[in-house]
């Protein structure tokens, strides 16, 4: 079985994902999310769906915390995110996968070294990362392909390298941008396995995405956004 | 057989990068030179400042009525009967002309030409008078009389020796002034161009600290690559000056060179460099990280 840790718990003092009145603004710009407001448990499995240019790449960026809200409180593993150290912030930020829209690989590394990045990056033992990320190279299908680069490899392949190395550390929560994009249905299947089996070890998971093919097939609980304003159903309303 | 890890940001690979070692060379070179002519000049002004001021030259003019014999004599046995005075030696009328040839020319010179006579005076080691109370107390004796002190002129020197010095540290100065700007203009531009990457680094819980690092140790690299040719190069350039220097031989009073403790200093200006790039590198990376979110 690839993913063997259990997830770490959430700390005490809050939930383990919480936006409250969220609101995002670049620049002196029109805000974009509007009092986004919506929480995630551990080990939950959702959706954000909804139009190009709605607002799901902003509102992925705030969950991994790569922007600060205009506004609003956000909560990442029980941690209040305005007020956590930049110590704290990169510590977190460990704990999170992303799978980028474009990928974001690194050209002059080769595919195994894309995917053991994070690891180095968290000082994992060399011997045991590179086992590891073997393994998982394998697991998406790219046996043959661990020490090409990125521009050597076709969409697909990049983005199976992107989700390997989002999904590398064991993250407690995995965010992926529209992470089956440039893959044929079966292939796409197959990653979404990949994503359910991470979710069952206790990952949480959330997806952008578009593709209505890919909820009915895949089918879990779904957010929408349009127009930077999020439509949480009753269920899950936080 | 391990594949070698690639390193994390290609710093290396970019122009920029290939020339850099080039300039941290010349920046390196330029500061051992100043840092050469620091030493050098120093010790110079050492050696001047302690040489010893055992030889006085005594200038007897005529007085009104154009004697100069019998006032020579007077000052002579002054002289002689001096304890601090080792020896007085009375310049011959023939050396004086002899030395007023250069100036004057080798015709002879008018009869009503008041020429002084000149007294050569060696003072005993570790002597208590100076040169201005030896010419005061001859001038009581026989008014007129001066002394040329070499001392003032060895102060003057001294004092521009000291100016040059000084002129050379501050280029040293603004040499390693210079070498921590260039380090500070690299590290952002290698930031700016990996802009991306270090976002997706920050992105993936890499530290401030482990980012920097990978900037700062990339600054060590080029400035001890750079240290190490520039340091060489200004060995070599003062070792052709010290033997150019040697032809000079007997033409100085003074021993001028740089000593092995001069050229350890320059031996040690890439280690020096190095670590200055990289603690420069660092802070300036820490400091364009820290505006991430």
């Amino acid at each position: 079985m690839l993913f063997r840790r259990p997830v770490k718990p959430p700390a005490a003092e809050g939930a383990f994902i919480r936006f409250e009145s969220v609101g995002l603004r670049y620049g002196l710009g029109p805000e974009v999310l509007h009092d986004i407001s919506f929480s995630l448990e551990p080990g939950e499995f959702r959706y954000i769906v909804g139009p190009s240019g709605a607002g799901k790449t902003s509102l992925l960026r705030l969950l991994y915390l790569a922007h600060r809200p205009t506004r609003g409180l956000i909560g990442v593993f029980g941690h209040e995110i305005a007020t956590a150290s930049r110590a704290d912030l990169a510590g977190l930020r460990r704990r999170i996968g992303v799978v980028f829209q474009d990928f974001r690989l690194l050209d002059h590394l080769t595919a195994h070294e894309n995917v053991a990045l994070p690891l180095r990056i968290a000082g994992a033992n060399e011997a045991e990362a590179r086992e590891h990320v073997t393994e998982i190279l394998t697991w998406v299908g790219l046996a043959d392909h661990m020490h090409a680069r990125p521009a050597t490899l076709s969409g697909g392949q990049k983005q199976r390298v992107a989700i390997a190395r989002a999904v590398i550390t064991r993250p407690d929560l995995l965010v992926a941008d529209e992470p089956t994009g440039n893959l044929d249905d079966t292939l796409g299947f197959r990653l979404m396995h990949l994503f359910e089996e991470l979710n069952r070890v206790g990952t949480t998971v959330l997806i952008a995405t578009h593709s209505e093919t890919l909820i009915a097939h895949n089918p879990h609980p779904a957010m929408r956004l349009s127009a930077g304003m999020l439509d949480v159903p009753g269920s899950l309303a936080a | 057989m391990t594949r070698k890890r690639s390193p994390i940001v290609p710093l290396g690979r970019d122009a920029a990068s290939r020339f850099l070692p080039v300039v941290f060379g010349l920046m390196v070179y330029l500061a051992g030179l100043s840092l050469a002519a620091v030493l050098v000049l120093s010790g110079a002004v050492e050696q001047i400042s302690r040489q010893g001021i055992d030889v006085l030259t005594v200038e007897v003019p005529p007085d009104e009525a154009g004697e100069t014999a019998e006032r020579a004599a007077r000052v002579l046995a002054r002289l002689e009967a001096s304890p601090d005075v080792a020896a007085a030696h009375l310049i011959s009328d023939f050396e004086v002309r002899a030395l007023l040839r250069p100036w004057l020319g080798a015709d002879p010179l008018p009869d009503d030409l008041a020429i002084p006579r000149l007294i050569d005076v060696t003072l005993k080691p570790n002597a208590e008078i100076t040169a201005s109370a030896l010419a005061e107390s001859l001038a009581a004796e026989v008014p007129g009389v001066r002394i040329d002190d070499p001392k003032i002129w060895l102060d003057r020197l001294g004092t521009f020796g000291r100016s040059l010095a000084l002129v050379a540290g501050i280029i040293a100065a603004l040499v390693i002034a210079a070498t921590a700007v260039m380090a500070v203009v690299s590290t952002r531009m290698a930031i700016s161009v990996h802009r991306d990457l270090v976002e997706l680094l920050h992105l993936m819980g890499g530290r401030d600290t482990f980012v920097a690092r990978l900037f700062q140790f990339q600054a060590f690299r080029v400035g001890l690559i750079g240290g190490v040719i520039g340091a060489a190069l200004a060995a070599l350039t003062l070792l052709g000056l010290e033997q150019a220097g040697r032809r000079l031989d007997g033409l100085l009073f003074i021993e001028a060179g740089l000593d092995p403790i001069g050229f350890a200093a320059i031996g040690a200006l890439p280690i020096l460099t190095a670590a200055l790039a990289m603690l420069t590198a660092r802070m300036t990376a820490l400091g364009a990280l820290r505006r991430l979110p």
